[in-house]
């Protein structure tokens, strides 16, 4: 294919544009978002066959 | 207005992720047998089934569910009683982009404000949502503020997305002409 020399300077801004336009900052995790998701895990899961029956038997 | 369950939060059963040890389970007379690390696992290459603690929880969707296998997105919420008092005053202030301030006013489901963790998205099949009861909803300004931050937390490449979409804008431009 055989682009125009116009065509083909579109295309380049078009490249330079959108490359600028799809540059994110990147999000940082806060302290906050940092300490709420080492807190979050399992603590103490019921696993007394009792407890489960009561609850769900 | 959002059509659910987008931007709805409901209570869901969501998995905490399995990670090491892994306790995998032998059968109703038979102990859990415990693999101490991943590559263990790996290594035997069968299929297993492991023990994985869930939690019945809120969840804020943040995606129509997948047409062909029936899946959202969806954020683990936070409870404001498990911040301090100076932090809650962030993430109302929304000085934490990472913890998303769901206003009291339309959660009124919730038992107390809570934050949506852009951090903690989770896939749920819909029959682990129990969507009989919604607890509340974003609008639609506020989910799109939920998609730019988790593209800008997993730091996704978007960049020949939004080429293509331009060239093909620019196409039906010329072709109008």
């Amino acid at each position: 294919m055989i682009l125009h020399p116009e065509d083909f300077r579109h295309l380049e801004a078009l490249d330079e544009l959108v490359s600028e336009a799809s540059r994110l900052d990147r999000l940082a995790p806060s302290d906050i978002g940092v300490r709420v998701h080492l807190e979050d895990r399992p603590s103490e899961p019921i696993e007394d066959a009792a407890t489960l029956n009561r609850l769900f038997g | 207005m959002l059509d659910a369950p987008l931007g709805r939060a409901y209570r869901a059963v969501a998995p905490f992720a399995p990670e090491p040890p892994y306790r995998l389970y032998a059968g109703a007379d038979h102990e859990p047998v415990s693999v101490p690390d991943t590559s263990s696992l790996v290594r035997v290459g069968q299929e297993v089934t492991a023990l994985v603690t869930v939690k019945p929880r809120p969840v804020l969707v943040i995606t129509e569910p997948s047409f062909r296998y029936n899946e959202v997105l969806a954020l683990r919420l936070w409870r404001f009683g498990k911040l301090a008092s100076e932090e809650q005053e962030a993430v109302r202030e929304g000085r934490t982009e990472d913890l998303f301030y769901l206003r009291p006013d339309s959660f009124k489901g919730l038992e107390e404000e809570n934050a949506a963790r852009i951090s903690s998205s989770l896939r749920l099949p819909l029959s682990a949502v129990d969507m009989s009861e919604p607890l509340g909803s974003v609008n639609e300004n506020e989910l799109r503020v939920i998609h730019e931050r988790l593209v800008r937390m997993h730091d996704l490449d978007l960049r020949n997305l939004i080429l293509g979409k331009a060239r093909d804008l620019i196409e039906d431009l010329r072709s109008d002409r």
